[in-house]
This record gives structure tokens, C-alpha cells and sequence, in this order.
């Protein structure tokens, strides 16, 4: 017990330390904004409000030629980091703005070996939009494509 | 692209038959831009507001790219779809600045497949925000179709409730009453539409209407080729070929525009005055044509104008490329066809050159990227100095020449009076061409007196 005294000291200055210390880094990583300018014009573009912490916007503005706003994607994910739920809304000239807010859910399909192969998004409007993953012999990725209606948008990626 | 052709060949002969089975060779579509096959290059990151593109470099393939990961020389695909190339990256406290420019299309897009089709634009295509304030669209009601005419004024031969023209009879009509007032007195650029300088007050009361226009055409990026032939005697030497490419179009529409222009104005200017914009676009968004409404007044002078106008134009413009590798366009040819109907009654004092009219610019991007654009319009133009007021309506009908009254005219000065029609078409900024300018004078005066 006596030994134990200064050890439990010890852990209670460490962990005193570790959640000032981690207090502080709270301050760094505070909502951080990102701005994208036209370098030409210096016009704005918009701009990408991320929270503390997260990968993935939770709002961005977008700016039309007269640096008005014109549409705000207010954005929300679900634990595995995907879309869950977005409130858009658009700047109309004279008007009320437009808003609609849409809910996302997903299915996952994997592959014997427990690969993700596709990935389907559904939206409370009724829409829906598959992405497939494709792999090459070795097991590396190798393309990702998203169909949308019966359009295709794909990327290859590099070997 | 080399990758695809050698790695990746399994991967795209799936990705291609899967397009092949979906896509008929000619689909007819309602203002959605159907079956487009587009490959990004594998550099581009996914920043759309929902994206599914991840990418692998450095991430699993459950994970999204961020903003987080731009660097100088990044590109992505913005919220809205559009491509943008990063050229630098500044910071200022929490706030990360992003330059950027627009990217060379062939930087973004490896392969780009529309197959030919027609898209109908129709009121369902409007975009909500684009409606300015003094705009009304009216929903299409048949029948009534000619109540917003000047009653007078439209006396001619053809109008759009009665043109025979296939792209035009049975076809639709959306119908805007437009109410605008401007009150300036400004140089410069203002509100983003009008370039000069005016003092006093102009207004724009009417109704315009546009039969929906029509889009037909088809796509086929040009690609380069390349495999790696062996043979015994040598480790072997790469073959490259090329596959040329195309891109053709026609766009048709017809409008009628019956409207007053009125006020008391020292003026130079040129103003473009939005209406309404269609929007057709694959459900990516990354491909999408754009149809902007507006009204094109240009005038100089100093005027008092009252000033109606009821013109009836058809415009079609058609045009197509070869494209080689990487987006050069070769055998270029492109042509028009048009029909107009002009009635006026104008009343002016001061000295002045006006032209009026509505038109149609049609824009077809990939990720932002122009490939495609036109502008078609027309209405009528004067030329004034000194006092002309006329008591009736004049014409001019293309297949039946002049028409109207033309026996109660009070003037002092000179005038010529008549229509226009213009016609533009450019493909990827690398090509553009005047297909149409004309005009047909209907009434040239110079004196004094009443006739």
C-alpha cells in the first residue's frame, strides 16, 4: 500500500496532464473552416465547416458569381463515416428559400471472402444509387463505379 | 488511360457491357440527361455533398476523400460537381484557404460516352432558384394560349399556337409573364446584367413563350490506345493508336414574345436580363446541359420609348465534330434554320439604337467544363433620331413579307425599324462560329410630316 501511494500519484499527475494536455489539443481542433477561391477572380466558391475532429464537411456554402449564397448542404453520417441525413438549402431571388431535407440508408453486399462489393444508398425521396467495388487478382482495389439511374460514374484506380 | 487498357481490362469490359446493356443506341428521355458513361482519372477526389467515389490511395475503400487531403496539384469534383484544380494552400488560424482553377478537361475525365439522344426540356426542368422577381411561369393551359398577346400587334400569318413545324405543333409551351422595372442611374456593371451606363427608369411588361426545347446529340471523348507488343528478339516496344471521338448536336426551339418596354432613359447600354434557367443533367450531376432564358436589350441614346413588340422566332442550329486525341475538334460543319414573325408599334422621342429580344443560351458541361455552347435569339431592332410614333402595327413575316398598317405614321427625323435574328455555337472554348445574324429592315423614314 505504501508503494502503491506514490504510483497512484503518478497516475493521477499523468492523467491530470493527459486531460489538460488533451483540453488544449480540444482547442486545436476546434470547427475548422476551408474556404476554395477562384484564383483568377478571387471569387469565393465555397466553404467546408468541418467539426472537431471529422474527415467529412458539416456544412458547406456555396456562392454564386455575385458572392451571394446560393445553396447550404447541412450534412450528417452515420458511424461508418457515410451519409445519413441533409438539409439543402437553396437561395431564391425574392423569394423564401428552397429546403429540402433527405435521410440516407445503406445495404452492403460482400463477397465470399467478406470484401465489400457493393454498396446501396437509399434516400427518403425514393431514390437510389448502387457503387460496386472491383478488386484484382491480388485483392488490391481496382475501381470503384457508381450507378445512378442508368448513368455510370467510374474511376480507376492506380496500380 | 494506359492502366485501363492494360490492368484494368476485365474491369472495364464489365463496366462497358453493363453500360452497353443500359444504354440503347437511341433513347428518348423528358429533360434527364440518360445512360452516360464517364470515367474520371484516378486523381480526382470525391468532395460532392454525397459522394460514393472513394478512393484507394492511402484509404480503405470504405472510406471517403476529405478536403483534409488536398494538396497542391489535387483535383476534385466540388459540391455541385464541378471540377476544380488546386493551385495552392494558405492558412490563417482555423481557416485554410484553397486556390484553385479550373482544370483542363482531360486532366478530369478519362472517357466520356453520351449516347445520341433527345432531351425535351419542359417546365419540370426549371431550375426553382433561377426564377427572377417580376417572373411568373404560368403552367401551360391550351386554349388560352393567346391571351397574353397584344391584341392588336399579332395579326400575322404565324404564331406559336399555329405553326405547323414539327418541333413545334402538339409541343408544349412554357409560358412566363414577365414584370420588371429597373431604376438607375449607374455606370459599370450592375447586378450582374447590365454593362454601361443608364440614368432613368426602364420597365418590361409582357409575356413570353417558349415551346420546349429540344436537344438532340451524342458524345464520345477521344482516347489514346496503348499496348506493349513483344516479340522475341526485343523486350518489346509500346503501339499506341488513336480513336477518334465526336460530338453533335441540334437544338430547336421557338418563342413568342409579347411585350412593352417603357421609360425615359439616357443610356448605353447592353442588359441581359435572366428569366428563367432548365436544367438537364445525368443524376451524377456531373454532366448536365444548361438552358438560360433571358431578355437582350442593348441600347444607346437618350429616349422616351413606348415601345411594343410581338415577335414569333423558330430557331434550329445543328452542328458536328470529330474530335482527336486529346479534345481537338477537326471536320467541323454546322448550319441553321429559322422562321420569324415581327409586329411593332413603336413610339419614340430622342435620339436612340435599340435591340430587343428574348434568347436562349444553352450550356453543356462535364464536371463544370464547357463542351458545348450556343445562343440563339432574336426580336426587333431601331434605329431613331428625332420623333416617330406610329398609330398601328407594322410586320414582317418570312414567307409572306410586310404586313399591317403602314399609313399612320407622325415623325420628324429618321428611323429604321426591323428584325433580327442571331445564332451562335461554340464547342469547348477551342471553336466557335456566328451561324445566323441577320436583319430585315421593314421600315426606313427620313423627314417630317405624318404618313
Amino acid at each position: 500500500m505504501k508503494r502503491s501511494t506514490p504510483v497512484l500519484f503518478l497516475i493521477v499527475l499523468a492523467m491530470t496532464i493527459f486531460l489538460t494536455g488533451s483540453c488544449s489539443l480540444g482547442s486545436h481542433t476546434a470547427a475548422r473552416k476551408f474556404s476554395i477561391v477562384d484564383r483568377s477572380s478571387g471569387r469565393l466558391l465555397a466553404s467546408y465547416a468541418m467539426a472537431p475532429g471529422a474527415r467529412l464537411p458539416a456544412r458547406i456554402d456555396s456562392y454564386d458569381a455575385d458572392q451571394k449564397l446560393l445553396r447550404t448542404y447541412e450534412l450528417e453520417y452515420d458511424g461508418g463515416g457515410r451519409l445519413s441525413r441533409s438539409i439543402v438549402t437553396t437561395n431564391v431571388v425574392s423569394r423564401p428559400p428552397l429546403t429540402a431535407e433527405t435521410s440516407y440508408t445503406y445495404s452492403d453486399v460482400r463477397d465470399a471472402s467478406g470484401r465489400l462489393i457493393q454498396t446501396d444508398q437509399y434516400s427518403s425521396a425514393g431514390e437510389k444509387v448502387e457503387t460496386f467495388y472491383g478488386y484484382d487478382e491480388t485483392g488490391q482495389p481496382r475501381g470503384v463505379v457508381e450507378r445512378n439511374g442508368r448513368s455510370l460514374v467510374l474511376k480507376d484506380f492506380p496500380q | 488511360m494506359t492502366r485501363w487498357r492494360l490492368g484494368g481490362a476485365r474491369f472495364l469490359g464489365i463496366i462497358i457491357c453493363l453500360s452497353a446493356i443500359t444504354a440503347p443506341a437511341f433513347s428518348g428521355s423528358k429533360g434527364i440527361v440518360q445512360d452516360v458513361t464517364i470515367v474520371l482519372e484516378d486523381r480526382v477526389l470525391d468532395l460532392r455533398a454525397n459522394p460514393h467515389i472513394r478512393g484507394s490511395s492511402g484509404m480503405g475503400i470504405g472510406d471517403y476523400a476529405s478536403i483534409e487531403d488536398l494538396e497542391v496539384g489535387s483535383l476534385f469534383l466540388s459540391a455541385d460537381g464541378t471540377a476544380l484544380k488546386v493551385v495552392a494552400i494558405k492558412k490563417s488560424g482555423e481557416e485554410t484557404i484553397i486556390e484553385t482553377v479550373q482544370p483542363d478537361i482531360r486532366e478530369v475525365i478519362a472517357e466520356c460516352y453520351m449516347p445520341d439522344q433527345e432531351i425535351r426540356f419542359t417546365v419540370d426542368n426549371i431550375l426553382p432558384e433561377s426564377i427572377q422577381d417580376g417572373v411568373v411561369i404560368i403552367p401551360d393551359a391550351p386554349g388560352a394560349q393567346s391571351a397574353g398577346r397584344l391584341g392588336s400587334l399579332a395579326q400575322g400569318p404565324t404564331w406559336i399556337d399555329t405553326d405547323t413545324n414539327e418541333n413545334v405543333q402538339g409541343n408544349s409551351v412554357i409560358t412566363v409573364s414577365v414584370d420588371k422595372t429597373f431604376s438607375m442611374e449607374k455606370s459599370g456593371t450592375a447586378f450582374g446584367i447590365l454593362t454601361g451606363t443608364i440614368e432613368g427608369e426602364l420597365g418590361i411588361k409582357g409575356q413570353l413563350r417558349i415551346s420546349n426545347p429540344i436537344l438532340k446529340g451524342g458524345l464520345k471523348m477521344p482516347a489514346i490506345h496503348v499496348r506493349w507488343v513483344t516479340v522475341w528478339w526485343y523486350i518489346g516496344y509500346p503501339a499506341v493508336s488513336f480513336e477518334t471521338g465526336y460530338l453533335h448536336a441540334s437544338f430547336d426551339s421557338a418563342e413568342q414574345i409579347d411585350c412593352k418596354i417603357t421609360g425615359t432613359v439616357t443610356l448605353g447600354i447592353e442588359v441581359k436580363i435572366p428569366l428563367y434557367a432548365l436544367l438537364a443533367s445525368d443524376p451524377s450531376g456531373t454532366f448536365s446541359f444548361l438552358i438560360g432564358v433571358y431578355l437582350k436589350v442593348s441600347m444607346e441614346g437618350s429616349v422616351t420609348l413606348g415601345f411594343e413588340i410581338c415577335e414569333y422566332a423558330r430557331l434550329g442550329i445543328w452542328g458536328s465534330v470529330d474530335l482527336v486525341w486529346p479534345f481537338i475538334p477537326v471536320d467541323l460543319s454546322a448550319g441553321s434554320d429559322f422562321y420569324y414573325n415581327f409586329a411593332v408599334r413603336p413610339s419614340f422621342e430622342g435620339w436612340e439604337e435599340n435591340k430587343a429580344g428574348p434568347y436562349l443560351g444553352l450550356e453543356g458541361t462535364i464536371a463544370g467544363t464547357t463542351i458545348l455552347s450556343a445562343e440563339i435569339g432574336g426580336g426587333i431592332y431601331t434605329r431613331v433620331e428625332g420623333y416617330i410614333e406610329a398609330a398601328d402595327v407594322i410586320g414582317l413575316d418570312k414567307n409572306v413579307g410586310g404586313y399591317g398598317s403602314w399609313a399612320h405614321w407622325t415623325y420628324s427625323g429618321k428611323a429604321e425599324v426591323g428584325g433580327y435574328l442571331e445564332a451562335t455555337l461554340g464547342i469547348a472554348d477551342v471553336w466557335s462560329t456566328t451561324l445566323l445574324d441577320k436583319r430585315w429592315p421593314f421600315l426606313q423614314i427620313e423627314g417630317e410630316g405624318e404618313f
